[in-house]
């Protein structure tokens, strides 16, 4: 298949409406017809249910700065530095700057498989998009540059989208509009909303969306392989 | 004896757990209840506290209920350092400005520091607080060893070894230091530096202050009347986030008061809940599901 696709998925939402199951599927869903897949977990974020075995890498932002520092520095100054103590009380304490880099390294990943990055919630997922832009403002020399360059990868459509996933009740429902709000005002792209637990609560459609897919699944404990097939068949509009 | 009244004596009370298994919703319950109690209540959130404001609803109206919900991490740090005068400087910093307005990380302080805040200002008999989940939850309960480690002298000599005088008087530290700073022109450039260098200097001078403030908030934690809940859903997954945040707040000495375990409406439920955590611990369950007469019920 030739067709574009965007090659950097971040599936996000509210706490507890089923984030890691549909990133688990869609990630099924690219294995099963040969796209080469990778499912990231950044770590910090909340880990959903294991489920059917897949290998679900945790991207560690405190490790791609001393890999990152290591590529840098000469092999001795970069090692003394990350062994030492006091970088770990800085880094430890300093904000963000382990997300920043796990983001960093997203967005200048390869571009011969599909990231789908797992369950940052809804705020977070806002502050690292936001990181890139106010790091490009921040900073001049190469740092400034690539942090430029990272968040025009975030923003450009052909290459990463961002999938909401929500609950049909109506604290859900509104914490939803409000991210794809922020996230429009950022200008990042944003793909399907998937609405799930829609039998649970008799609603109308999403925001009368009719680009939005509504699920009749519950986030409950993990599904099977069978299950997760099944609903990978009906979010195929996510990846198109 | 339900979870309200066994959190009768208590002034504060931290809300743990992922994300969606109601963790809000037990808070805004517990701030109430404790309202209709006639004590005064205090709920604090992290974001814009919209879910919990709207969880407290008009319920709490007339109630001898306090809600004020965090604004944002920006409105609690500005509160936090504007008391001091050393920090007006410090404020203008773009860098400071960007790492409260942009970079994550930053709300567990600004939570820390506006719990002690308003507690100190209000004084109410009960705070309930509803901190992000996961990491950032974390990172609130260890804010005062985290602000300690910053302001270590080791760090600090480290920080705010000028990067003026690496220009200016050569400065005293060796080629390595000299040659990090060259790396580090190279990648943030010079004005990104110089505004970090000053951020550093600005913010050390306030090390007295905010170290003051976080050994109070640790003070609040540690005490007798502080109990931690942590809420969960009876999954295997939930569960096993139930022993992975024991053992995290273990390596910090804390532990929880009790598990509240939500939408347990099966007996299936009910066997691995039993099964999955320890005796001893007290469990409740939200009491919407089950019969109000299974809550205190201990495993």
């Amino acid at each position: 298949m030739s067709e574009a696709r965007p090659r950097l998925i971040f599936v996000t939402g509210p706490g507890g409406a089923g984030k890691t199951t549909i990133a688990l599927a869609l990630a099924r869903l690219l294995a099963q017809r040969g796209t080469p897949v990778q499912l990231v977990r950044l770590s910090g974020s909340e880990s959903g249910p294991p489920g059917v075995r897949i290998a679900i890498d945790t991207l560690d932002g405190e490790v791609a700065l001393a890999e990152y520092l290591a590529g840098v520095l000469p092999v001795g100054l970069g090692r003394r530095l990350t062994m030492n103590r006091v970088y770990a009380d800085f880094i430890n304490a300093a904000p963000g700057l382990a997300d920043f880099m796990a983001i960093g390294k997203l967005a200048t990943g390869s571009d011969r498989a599909i990231t789908i990055v797992d369950g940052p919630t809804a705020r977070m997922a806002l502050a690292l998009f936001g990181m890139a832009d106010a790091a490009a403002r921040l900073f001049g020399g190469w740092v400034g540059t690539q942090a430029a360059q990272v968040a025009a990868t975030l923003r450009d459509a052909e290459r990463s989208r961002v999938v909401l996933v929500t609950r049909a009740d109506a604290v859900a429902r509104s914490e939803t509009r409000a991210l794809a709000a922020a996230l429009a005002t950022l200008e990042l792209p944003l793909g399907r909303c998937i609405v799930n637990a829609m039998d649970s609560i008799a609603t109308q459609s999403f925001a009368n969306d009719p680009s939005s897919i509504e699920l009749p699944f519950c986030a409950r404990d993990p599904l099977g392989a069978a299950e997760l097939d099944t609903l990978g068949t009906r979010l195929e509009a996510v990846l198109a | 004896m339900s979870l309200e009244t066994s959190m009768a004596d208590k002034h504060l009370v931290v809300v743990l757990g992922a994300g969606g298994v109601g963790k809000t919703t037990l808070a805004a319950r517990l701030a109430e209840s404790a309202a209709r109690a006639g004590r005064t209540a205090l709920a604090l959130a992290v974001e814009d506290g919209g879910a919990l404001r709207q969880r407290l609803g008009s319920a709490a109206d007339g109630l001898a209920l306090l809600s004020v919900p965090m604004v944002s991490a920006r409105a609690a740090w500005e509160h936090a350092l504007l008391q001091h005068a050393a920090a007006a400087h410090l404020w203008q910093n773009p860098l400071c400005q960007a790492i409260v307005d942009s970079f994550t990380g930053t709300q567990p302080y600004g939570l820390a520091a506006e719990l002690v805040a308003q507690v100190d200002s209000l004084r109410p008999d009960l705070t309930v607080v509803d901190p992000a989940p996961d990491e950032d939850a974390i990172a609130f309960l260890d804010t005062a060893k985290r602000l300690r480690g910053f302001f270590e002298p080791a760090l600090q000599r480290w920080l705010c070894t000028s990067y003026e005088s690496e220009h200016g008087l050569g400065g005293a530290s060796g080629w390595s230091m000299r040659y990090v700073f060259r790396r580090l022109e190279a990648a943030f450039g010079r004005a990104a530096l110089a505004n970090a260098s000053a951020f550093f200097r600005d913010l050390t001078a306030l090390a007295e202050p905010l170290l003051a403030r976080a050994q109070l908030f640790e003070r609040m934690l540690y005490a007798p009347s502080t109990a931690i809940l942590i809420v969960t859903t009876p999954t295997q997954h939930g569960l096993a986030g139930v022993a992975d945040l024991r053992l995290r707040l273990a390596a910090m000495d804390l532990a929880p008061a009790a598990v509240v375990v939500n939408r347990l409406t099966s007996a299936a439920a009910l066997a691995t809940v039993t099964e999955r955590l320890p005796a001893g611990l007290l469990v409740y369950s939200d009491g919407t599901t089950l019969d109000r007469g299974c809550e205190a019920r201990s495993f």
